[in-house]
């Protein structure tokens, strides 16, 4: 093994146990023969590994901890909030196109609503009623000119041929 | 890696408080001593932690079972402690004279009281200062965390040799730089 494939191993695999047995072995080997791998395993055991070796976590302040409550209640504030400002905002779509912004929007809607009104008024009932009786009257009149039949027309003795002249001529 | 028991994660991602409340006790400490670490100092440290905490809570739900709960952690407090380290770093040049007069008048913050109180922890800052954010968190989940090579590639969602680079990288820049920083200290 060479020393410079063994001084990369300390660095890294062999002082983290991440090599296989056999590999280990022929480092352990190598190091037993080599005064320079083993000067550098000692200065990377000494210089960047034992600084580390004690080392414990601390605890965080308490206060920490207060203020991931105090956030989280924050949140939960700001969600009911925004549950109200969904549902303002779902009514504010529907009303929306029924509000008069538009002075012409204001005048077509005013004048829908006038001539609904008009057409329902009792005087113009009356003048509908005016013009079916009219009407009514000349149905009834124009009725009353109607000829017989053609099949009625031949029993008789003598054969007009149209209604014209049966009108006429009888 | 200690795992959170699945029970507590499932009653959390269901809204249940004391459930969550759990789940921050057995985690609190290993996210905001990575974040610590990783940021370098304890005002981003908790800030992060608590950013990572909210994470946690609102992602719960879509978390896959199967998967390693504290990979995930990790992955969500490397990700936002290194976001926050950007951050600082930013402001820190846009606002070199704001730091100077906080750091005369403030006098010891908490972080350097910290520091004071612990020689060795003091020692750790520096070696990981002289790492950029990627090689350290590297470093913080090996060196501290305990976590092996598949565990780190998994909560940092990276190939298992980008790992093997960093820490070598990591190592080297150590073994290089330290011997002053270490001779001086001790």
């Amino acid at each position: 093994m060479k020393c410079e494939l063994v001084q990369e191993l300390l660095l890294t695999d062999y002082r983290d146990g991440e090599l296989p047995q056999r590999t280990a072995e022929r480092v352990r080997r190598h190091l037993k023969t080599c005064t320079a791998c083993r000067d550098f395993e000692r200065l990377v055991a000494e210089q960047a590994m034992k600084p580390f070796s004690q080392v414990e976590d601390p605890l965080p302040p308490h206060s920490v901890w207060e203020q991931v409550q105090e956030r989280l209640a924050g949140e939960k504030r700001t969600t009911i909030v925004s549950v109200f400002t969904v549902l303002k905002n779902a009514i504010n779509t529907v009303v929306e196109p029924f509000r008069c912004r538009r002075p012409a929007f204001a005048f077509v809607s005013v004048a829908i609503i006038a001539f609904v009104i008009v057409l329902r008024l009792p005087f113009y009932e009356n003048t509908n009623i005016a013009v079916k009786n009219y009407l009514g009257n000349r149905i009834e009149f124009l009725s009353s000119l109607t000829v017989p039949s053609f099949e009625t027309q031949q029993d008789t003795a003598v054969d007009f041929g149209t209604p014209i002249e049966y009108f006429f001529m009888s | 890696m200690n795992n959170v028991p699945k029970d507590i994660i499932e009653r959390a991602a269901q809204g249940d408080e004391q459930a969550f409340r759990e789940l921050y006790q057995m985690t609190a400490r290993r996210v905001y001593g990575t974040a610590l670490r990783i940021t370098g100092n304890q005002p981003d440290a908790e800030e992060v932690t608590q950013d990572v905490f909210m994470k946690i809570h609102h992602q719960l739900k879509t978390f896959k079972t199967g998967t390693s709960f504290m990979a995930w952690v990790y992955r969500i407090t490397v990700n936002t402690a290194i976001n926050a380290y950007h951050k600082r770093k930013r402001r820190t040049v846009r606002e070199d004279d704001f730091e100077i007069v906080i750091g005369k008048t403030a006098g010891s913050s908490a972080v350097t009281a910290l520091i004071e109180q612990e020689h060795h922890e003091k020692q750790v800052q520096k070696l990981l200062g002289m790492l950029n954010p990627d090689q350290r968190a590297c470093l913080v989940l090996r060196e501290i965390e305990g976590l092996d090579y598949k565990e780190i590639a998994t909560a940092l969602k990276i190939n298992i040799n980008t790992v093997r680079t960093r820490l070598k990288r990591a190592r080297e820049v150590l073994v290089k730089k330290t011997k002053g920083v270490i001779s001086h200290e001790m």
